[in-house]
C-alpha cells in the first residue's frame, strides 16, 4: 500500500491514454507513446504534485515537487506538439500552479486540507461562519483600532494588530502540527488498529478549533487591509 | 534539427537582436558592426527610415521623427495626453487612439506599426547574418506592462511578419542571461530602470528552474524622467530670449542633460557648453544627485511594493542584478546598495542582457535546451466589474503564469440571450479606478427565465501575461458565443487589417530589394565584362564573339536602367551564356600557364 492510504480519489488506474488508447501506469505521462495526460476530475492539489495527504509539508519538498511538475507540463516544452498536447499542458500548468499556490502557503494549505474532510463533517468547514461572539470580539477590535488611528496613533494601532496576527498565526500553526502528528501516529499504525474514540474526539475538536481560527484570521487581515490602506497612500503621495 | 528562435528587445529608446548559436550568446550588429538599433522612425517625402538614419534626420524640418513610440504601445489617447508635451512630433486623437500622422503617404501609423518597423529592420539583420530567413521570435516588454500593451507588441510583431512565440518581461529576460551558464542558485533582485520605464522583480533560481516570486514597477519612470530632472533646472538659469518650447531647444538641452549624466559617473564635475543658445554652467555631481533624488526614491516604493507581496526582506536577497543604461547612475547603484547591502551583478552591458535574455528563452522555446526553465508571474491583478461599480479579483497580482480562474454566470432576466462582462486589471477596489480591458458579451443564450442559464467562463492568462476568456454553457456542454470588445489599443480585426497592410508593403520592399539587388549584379559583371575585352587580342577572342558580348552588354545596360527585376536577370544570365565559351578558353589558357603550356585531357580539365 502506498504512503498515503485513506484518499486516493483522483489515481485510478486502468485509465487509458488519449493519444495512443495504451493503459496508463501512470496519472501523469503515458508510458507507450510518452505524452502528458490530463488531470482526472478528482485530483485535488495534493495528488497533482503527488504528495501524501497532510497538514504538514515540508516547504523545500514542495517546490522540488512543484518544479518536476512543472518540466513535466509547462507550455514552454509543449510548443511544437499536435493542438490537444498545448491545451493538456495549458490547463495541467494552471492548476499545477493553483495547487502549489495553496499548498505553499501554510493557512491556505490547511483550509484547503479541511475543505477536503468538510463533507459529513460540516462542523470543520472554514467557510462556516463565525460564532456571534467572536464577531462582536471582532467588531470591537476594530472600533478601538480606529479610535486609535483618529487621534493620529497609526503606529500604535499597526503594532497591536500585528501582534493580534502574529498570535493567531503562531495558535494556527502549533495546532496544525499537532493535527498532522496526531494524523501521521494514526496512519502508522495497522489498519485493524483503529483510532482510539479519545483520540478521534481530540483530533475533531482541533480541526473545528482551527476552521475557526483560519476564518477569524481572514477578519484580522481585512481589518489590516482597512487599517493600512490610508497610511500607504500618505506614503507614496 | 531546431529553427532558430531571434530575441529582440524592443526598447524605448535603443533595440537589438540577439540569438543563441552553437550554444553560445551572441548580438547581432549591423552591417557596420553596431549592436544596437535606436527605436526611432522618420517618415519623409522620401520614404521610411529606421534606426541611425533616421535619427540622424532628427532636426530636420521636413522630417518626422518617431522616437518613445513604445510609451504609447496598448494605450489611449487620453492616456498619454499628459506625455505628448515631451514629444517632439505630432499625435492625432483618431478613435480614441493616439496616432502619427504620415502626411507624405497620407494615413496614420499607430505604436504597433511603428515598432513593427523597427522589429522588421531587426528581422532583416538577423537574416543577413544567419543568411537564412527568419520567422519565430521572442520581443521582451516590460514586467508592469499590462494586458493591452503585451497585446500590442505582440500584434508589432505579427505586422513585422514574425512569430511571436513569447512576450517575455525584461527583468526576468535579464536573469534568464545572468543565469545563463555561470548562474548560481540563490535569491535574486533585478533592477531595471530602462529609457521610459522601471521594473522590479524578485526570483529563485534553482537547478535551473527560475520562478518568479514578484514583480512590481512603474510604466512611467525611466532615464529619460532623469534628464527631464536636469533640464528642468536648466531652464531656470536660461538666458533670456531663449524660447525653451522650441523643440530644437529641447532636443539640445535633452542631449546635453544625457552627455552630463554620462560624464558623471566618471567624473565629479562637467561643462556643460551650448553656444547655440549662449548656455554655458558647470554641472557638479553633487548638484545632479540632488536633482534626481526624489527620482531614486520612486523607485524603491515598487521595490518594496515587490519585496512585501513576496514575503521577503531585503537581507534574504542573495545579489541584485541591475539592467537599463539609467542603472549606470552612481547614485542608482549606491541607492540599491545601501537598501540590500548585497553583492551587484553589473558585469553584464545593462543595455544588451535583455535581448541576450529574450535569446535564451528562444532557445528554450525552440526544443534545443530542456535544462532551463521559466516560471513567470501575472503583474496585475485580474478581475471583473460587480454590481456597484466594484472590482472582483478572479487572479491576484503576482500568480505563476500561466492560470486559469474559473467564474459562474447567469441571467438576471426572464429570455435574456446576452450577458455582458466588463474585465479590468489593475489593483484599487472600484472598477473605475482600474485599467479596463475589455468588454465580453456572451451571446446567444437560449432564452429562459431568470437564473436558470448556467454558463461557465474561464479566464486564461497565458505564458505570454495575455488574457484569454472562453464560455461553456453548462447545460448543454457547449462552448458559447464571446464578442470581445477591447477598451484600449487596436481591435483584432483592425489589427489583421494591418497585417495584411504591411505584408503588401513587405511586398513592395521585397520588391524594391530585389531590383535593386539585380541592378548590383548586373552592374558589377559588366564593368568586369568590359574590362576584361580590353584586354583581350583577337588571338584568344574573334572578332564576330566580341560582337556578340558587345550587344548583350548594351542590352544588359539598357535593362538595368528599367524597372524590371526579372528582365534584368534574364539579361544578366543571357550575358553570362555568350560569355561562357571564353571563360572556359581564359581558364584553359590560365591552367596551361600554371602547367608550363601542356594541354590537359579532356577529362582531367573538367574535374
Amino acid at each position: 500500500m502506498g504512503e498515503h492510504t485513506h484518499r486516493h480519489s483522483g489515481d485510478m488506474a486502468s485509465s487509458l491514454c488519449w493519444n495512443c488508447k495504451g493503459t496508463l501506469e501512470e496519472a501523469d505521462l503515458c508510458g507507450t507513446c510518452v505524452k502528458i495526460q490530463p488531470f482526472k476530475e478528482g485530483r485535488d492539489y495534493f495528488d497533482i504534485l503527488g504528495l501524501p495527504h497532510r497538514l504538514v509539508i515540508d516547504s523545500g519538498i514542495l517546490t522540488e515537487k512543484f518544479h518536476e511538475k512543472s518540466r513535466l507540463f509547462h507550455p514552454d516544452f509543449h510548443r511544437m506538439e499536435i493542438h490537444t498536447e498545448q491545451e493538456i499542458s495549458l490547463t495541467n500548468a494552471s492548476r499545477l500552479n493553483q495547487a502549489f499556490k495553496t499548498l505553499k502557503d501554510p493557512f491556505l494549505r490547511a483550509a484547503y486540507y479541511l475543505s477536503l474532510q468538510k463533507l459529513g463533517n460540516p462542523a470543520i468547514d472554514p467557510k462556516k461562519r463565525l460564532s456571534p461572539q467572536d464577531l462582536m470580539e471582532l467588531m470591537e477590535l476594530k472600533e478601538e483600532l480606529e479610535s486609535e488611528v483618529a487621534i493620529g496613533h497609526q503606529e500604535k494601532a499597526f503594532a497591536r494588530l500585528e501582534k493580534e496576527t502574529k498570535n493567531l498565526e503562531g495558535i494556527i500553526l502549533g495546532n496544525m502540527q499537532e493535527i498532522d502528528q496526531l494524523e501521521s501516529g494514526a496512519e502508522s499504525l495497522s489498519p485493524d488498529q483503529p483510532l482510539t474514540e479519545e483520540t478521534l474526539e481530540s483530533l475533531q475538536k482541533k480541526k473545528v478549533r482551527l476552521s475557526r481560527d483560519l476564518e477569524y484570521r481572514k477578519y484580522i487581515l481585512s481589518i489590516r487591509r482597512e487599517i493600512l490602506t490610508p497610511a500607504t497612500v500618505k506614503e507614496t503621495s | 534539427m531546431t529553427r532558430t528562435v531571434i530575441g529582440i528587445d524592443l526598447g524605448t529608446t535603443n533595440s537589438l537582436v540577439a540569438i543563441i548559436e552553437n550554444g553560445k550568446l551572441r548580438v547581432i550588429p549591423d552591417t557596420e558592426g553596431r549592436k544596437l538599433l535606436p527605436s526611432v522612425v522618420a517618415l519623409s517625402s522620401s520614404g521610411v527610415q529606421v534606426g541611425f538614419s533616421a535619427k540622424a534626420r532628427i532636426n530636420d524640418p521636413e522630417t518626422v521623427v518617431v522616437y518613445s513610440a513604445k510609451r504609447l504601445m496598448g494605450r489611449s489617447f487620453a492616456d498619454v495626453e499628459n506625455e505628448i508635451r515631451q514629444l517632439a512630433y505630432p499625435l492625432a486623437n483618431i478613435d480614441g487612439l493616439p496616432l502619427i500622422p504620415d502626411q507624405y503617404r497620407n494615413r496614420h501609423l499607430s505604436a504597433p506599426q511603428i515598432g513593427a518597423l523597427i522589429l522588421a529592420e531587426l528581422r532583416k539583420r538577423a537574416e543577413v547574418a544567419l543568411g537564412q530567413t527568419v520567422t519565430d521570435a521572442v520581443i521582451t516588454v516590460p514586467a508592469y506592462f499590462n494586458d493591452a500593451q503585451r497585446q500590442a507588441t505582440k500584434d508589432a510583431g505579427e505586422m513585422a511578419g514574425l512569430n511571436v512565440l513569447r512576450i517575455l518581461n525584461e527583468p526576468t529576460a535579464a536573469a534568464l542571461a545572468y543565469g545563463f551558464g555561470t548562474g548560481k542558485d540563490g535569491l535574486y533582485a533585478v533592477y531595471d530602470l530602462g529609457g521610459g520605464t522601471f521594473d522590479f522583480s524578485l526570483l529563485s533560481i534553482r537547478r535551473g528552474v527560475f520562478e518568479v516570486k514578484s514583480t512590481s514597477g512603474d510604466t512611467h519612470l525611466g532615464g529619460d524622467d532623469f534628464d527631464q530632472a536636469i533640464i528642468a533646472q536648466w531652464l531656470k538659469i536660461l538666458p533670456k530670449g531663449v524660447d525653451p518650447s522650441r523643440p530644437e531647444v529641447r532636443d539640445l538641452l535633452r542631449k546635453e542633460a544625457e552627455k552630463a549624466k554620462i560624464a558623471l559617473s566618471q567624473s565629479t564635475e562637467t561643462t556643460v557648453s551650448l553656444p547655440a543658445i549662449g548656455f554655458e554652467t558647470t554641472l557638479s555631481r553633487e548638484s545632479m544627485n540632488k536633482w534626481v533624488e526624489p527620482l531614486v526614491q520612486r523607485t524603491l516604493i515598487p521595490v518594496h511594493k515587490a519585496l512585501s507581496d513576496a514575503g521577503v526582506s531585503p537581507g534574504e536577497v542573495d545579489g541584485v542584478i541591475l539592467v537599463g543604461g539609467a542603472t549606470r547612475l552612481l547614485r542608482v547603484k549606491e541607492a540599491v546598495g545601501e537598501l540590500f547591502n548585497r553583492p551587484v551583478f553589473d558585469e553584464h552591458d545593462p543595455d544588451l542582457v535583455v535581448g541576450e535574455g529574450a535569446a535564451v528563452q528562444g532557445d528554450i522555446l525552440s526544443g534545443a535546451r530542456k535544462d532551463m526553465l521559466l516560471l513567470d508571474v501575472t503583474p496585475l491583478s485580474l478581475g471583473i466589474e460587480t454590481m456597484g461599480g466594484v472590482m472582483s479579483s478572479l487572479i491576484p497580482r503576482n500568480t505563476t503564469i500561466p492560470t486559469q480562474a474559473k467564474e459562474l454566470f447567469t441571467t438576471f432576466l426572464d429570455g435574456q440571450v446576452k450577458v455582458d462582462i466588463h474585465v479590468l486589471q489593475g489593483e484599487r477596489e472600484m472598477a473605475k479606478d482600474n485599467r479596463s480591458l475589455a468588454r465580453f458579451s456572451l451571446t446567444d443564450i437560449a432564452p429562459m427565465t431568470a437564473g436558470a442559464a448556467r454558463i461557465e467562463v474561464t479566464f486564461t492568462i497565458d505564458a505570454n501575461g495575455i488574457l484569454d476568456v472562453r464560455a461553456l454553457d453548462q447545460r448543454t456542454g457547449h462552448s458559447q458565443g464571446v464578442v470581445v470588445h477591447p477598451s484600449y489599443g487596436i481591435s483584432k480585426d483592425t489589427v489583421r487589417e494591418m497585417i495584411k497592410e504591411s505584408f503588401q508593403h513587405a511586398q513592395e520592399d521585397f520588391q524594391t530589394r530585389m531590383l535593386i539587388d539585380s541592378r548590383t549584379e548586373a552592374t558589377t559583371v559588366t564593368n568586369a565584362t568590359r574590362r576584361a575585352l580590353e584586354k583581350l587580342g583577337p588571338d584568344i577572342l574573334p572578332d564576330d564573339e566580341r560582337l556578340v558580348i558587345n550587344k548583350q552588354l548594351d542590352t544588359l545596360e539598357k535593362a538595368v536602367k528599367g524597372e524590371n527585376a526579372k528582365l534584368i536577370r534574364d539579361e544578366t544570365s543571357a550575358l553570362d551564356q555568350v560569355t561562357r565559351p571564353l571563360a572556359e578558353r581564359l581558364m584553359n589558357t590560365s591552367v596551361q600557364g600554371a602547367l608550363g603550356g601542356k594541354a590537359l585531357p579532356e577529362t582531367e580539365m573538367e574535374a
